[in-house]
């Protein structure tokens, strides 16, 4: 088989001319999720299914040189990769790839941003974009990564009130048992 | 130790839930309703809810991952995850049911920036189909500080 598709995915909306005024930004606004909690990485592990006492035991990780647990990469890349697909959708991710620079620890803020590399015109008119993103806690990279997307369509059928929250750069929906680890 | 070049790492099947679907999302803070509502996925052209881009890393609930160390003759505790990469062929969607065949594409020593030797291996897992069909490859590059 040959990745990454030289074709939208089923259910993608074709290419077709529209208004430029309705076409959007070529890159997600920026968004930071935080400061991560005990209770965040523990909901990660019970997610994804990665129980090393290194991101949940304040002794374990201790003991293996950290002031305190640290969170998964993947939590990173999957904070990454949700704020991208939110502006994208899901269907329009062709490649991601993400690099792991620097741990992210209990009560850091992750900020996410990206820069658009290339736009270009693919096989069927719709446009492919390249972005390069970052993860940031204060002015500390944590994870780099590069991504490949189909343009979102301008009809992208995402509800209003979804679409009308991204601007706002926090992530205000928390559990509110959630409060702050004891660490 | 020998290379490890081509070896075949593991194998596991799962099924693509509507439930874990959410729970990943949320975990991970992505808010597109495609991850949680028929409805919104629907007027996108799917079946049912979407996965998130990453949602691949629930096969940790199928895997073992130490076991997975220490076939590769690596030192859990010297070992980092340097990246991954997902290459999509189609968004996973509710409903699908994959198997993950995991192998060794690379396996290599070399000499670090700040000294000592690093093994690197690389792991790329095919996801296929209940058709057989690839739809997500996913490349690991696993790092060994101070290889002997």
């Amino acid at each position: 088989m040959s990745l990454p598709a030289d074709s939208p995915p089923a259910g993608a909306v074709p290419g077709h001319a529209v208004p430029s005024h309705m076409v959007p930004a070529q890159r997600p606004e920026p968004r930071t999720v935080g400061p991560l909690t005990q209770t965040d990485i523990v909901r990660f592990a019970g997610a994804g299914g990665d129980f090393n006492p290194l991101h949940h035991d304040p002794e374990f990780a201790a003991a293996a040189g950290f002031g305190r647990p640290i969170a998964m990469g993947q939590l990173s890349a999957g904070l990454l990769s949700g704020w991208l697909t939110d502006w994208c959708g899901v269907e329009n991710l062709r490649v991601l790839e993400v690099r792991f620079a620097s741990p992210v620890a209990v009560g850091d803020s992750i900020t996410l941003s990206c820069e658009t590399l290339t736009v270009s015109e693919g096989p069927t008119g719709r446009d492919v974009i390249e972005l390069e993103l970052v993860a940031r806690s204060g002015a500390t990279t944590v994870v780099t990564a590069r991504a490949t997307v189909w343009a979102p369509a301008a009809t992208h059928a995402m509800p209003v009130a979804a679409r009308a929250d991204r601007s706002g750069a926090t992530i205000p929906e928390r559990d509110p048992r959630d409060k702050p680890a004891d660490i | 130790m020998g290379s490890t070049l081509g070896m075949l790492v593991d194998r596991v099947s799962f099924d693509v839930e509507r439930g874990k679907i959410a729970e990943f999302a949320r975990a991970t803070f992505a808010r597109d309703p495609a991850h949680t509502d028929r409805d919104a996925a629907a007027l996108r052209g799917f079946e049912d809810v979407l996965a998130t881009g990453t949602h691949v890393v629930v096969a940790g609930h199928q895997r073992d991952q130490q076991a997975v160390v220490r076939s590769l003759g690596l030192d859990l505790p010297r070992v980092v995850v340097g990246s991954t990469r997902w290459e999509y062929e189609r968004p996973l969607v509710a409903g699908d049911r994959l198997t993950a065949v995991r192998s060794v594409v690379a396996d290599e020593t070399k000499e670090g920036k700040r000294g000592g030797r690093l093994r690197i291996v690389t792991l790329e897992t095919d996801y296929l189909d209940r058709d057989g069909r690839c739809v997500l490859r996913q490349r690991e590059v696993l790092i060994e500080r101070g290889a002997a």
